[in-house]
């Protein structure tokens, strides 16, 4: 095995998860090779100055910015849902409207008889437009109506 | 607020420095590090109704912060770029967090310091994937398992891709090792 070989084994090393039968073959090696010594010299001494590089303080005030960011997200989340149910319960209201709305219509009996004119009854039954002549404000309407339901009336 | 808010935003409070500084390594710099911050946290909240109960919860969000962290730099190319120069300059004149407490003399001072921007320099140039792993295990110390739970990829990866970073942060750091 070379040195470049070797180099991922020591690395592994450094970091003591090799099995003992890599750890005893690794050893081996690096007690001839010069190298490779310095190679696991130089890992660790690598490791152990990376964990020494310092981390400065945050900006000031970061902390209050993301938890008021979290906290107007929450809200928003909960007015969300607020506002995404709101089109089922208006869905559901104008439901009961209009199944009130027909139930009362399917229901309740036509009274056009009793708060028309008698006479409308019997142009109704002729003729629906003969029944908008004779509810007409046009005087001429009217005479077109009343020739219309004589006519009918000489048929009956 | 409900009471899933408070205990999460009570969970981020606990745990806001190891967040932080796992947000700072991955990014290089603290604008960069709210950012990711802010985005990781979101997403977080979002599907913290799936969070058990005695999961830890700074692995949790470290995993939803390095994936955040690749996909920009994935979808982002000038990321990298923009990242290097506003590093050195905005964060350079911050005094470190942790600078030793016991009064060293200035030389080594000096020589820590300039070690210290010449890594940050070095892991920036890394690639992402190079840097995460480095992050994760090196300088957080989690083992090869942990880190790949972190990253969703097999232990073999995280070992092969940190002995890649290694040899490529050695070659830039030579002359302080």
């Amino acid at each position: 095995m070379s040195c470049e070989q070797w180099s991922e084994q020591i690395s592994a090393w450094v970091d003591g998860v090799l099995s003992e039968v890599e750890k005893a073959a690794l050893e081996a090696h690096m007690r001839t090779c010069n190298a490779c010594r310095q190679t696991a010299n130089e890992l660790m001494e690598l490791k152990r100055g990376l964990r020494t590089v310092p981390v400065p303080p945050p900006r000031h005030g970061m902390w209050e910015r993301l938890l008021r960011h979290i906290r107007w997200q929450a809200q928003r989340k909960r007015f969300v849902t607020v506002k995404s149910l709101l089109p089922l319960w208006l869905g559901a209201a104008a439901s009961v409207v209009l199944l009130s709305s027909a139930i009362l219509l399917l229901t309740q009996k036509p009274k056009v008889s009793q708060t028309v004119n008698p006479q409308i009854n019997v142009l109704a039954s002729y003729h629906a437009d003969t029944v908008s002549l004779a509810l007409s404000d046009n005087p001429i309407c009217h005479l077109v109506a009343s020739a219309e339901l004589s006519e009918a009336e000489s048929h009956e | 607020m409900n009471g899933k808010a408070d205990e999460f935003e009570q969970l981020v409070r606990l745990n806001r420095e190891n967040l932080y500084r796992i947000a700072y390594r991955l990014t290089g710099n603290r604008d960069d590090a709210e950012d990711l911050l802010m985005e990781a946290l979101t997403e977080a909240w979002e599907s913290f109704r799936h969070f058990q109960k005695g999961t830890d919860f700074v692995r949790w969000v470290a995993t939803i912060m390095t994936h955040t962290f690749l996909d920009w730099r994935r979808k982002n190319s000038h990321y990298e770029l923009v990242s290097l120069d506003e590093t050195n300059e905005s964060d350079e004149n911050e005094e470190p967090m942790d600078l030793p407490e016991d009064a060293e003399d200035p030389e080594t001072v000096a020589v820590k310091r300039a070690f210290w921007k010449a890594a940050n320099k070095a892991l920036d140039e890394l690639p992402s994937e190079f840097r995460a792993v480095v992050v994760l295990v090196d300088m957080e110390g989690l083992s090869y398992e942990e880190a790949s739970k972190i990253l969703k990829c097999p232990v073999g990866t995280v070992r092969s891709r940190l002995h890649r970073a290694r040899l490529l942060l050695r070659e830039k750091l030579k002359e302080w090792l």
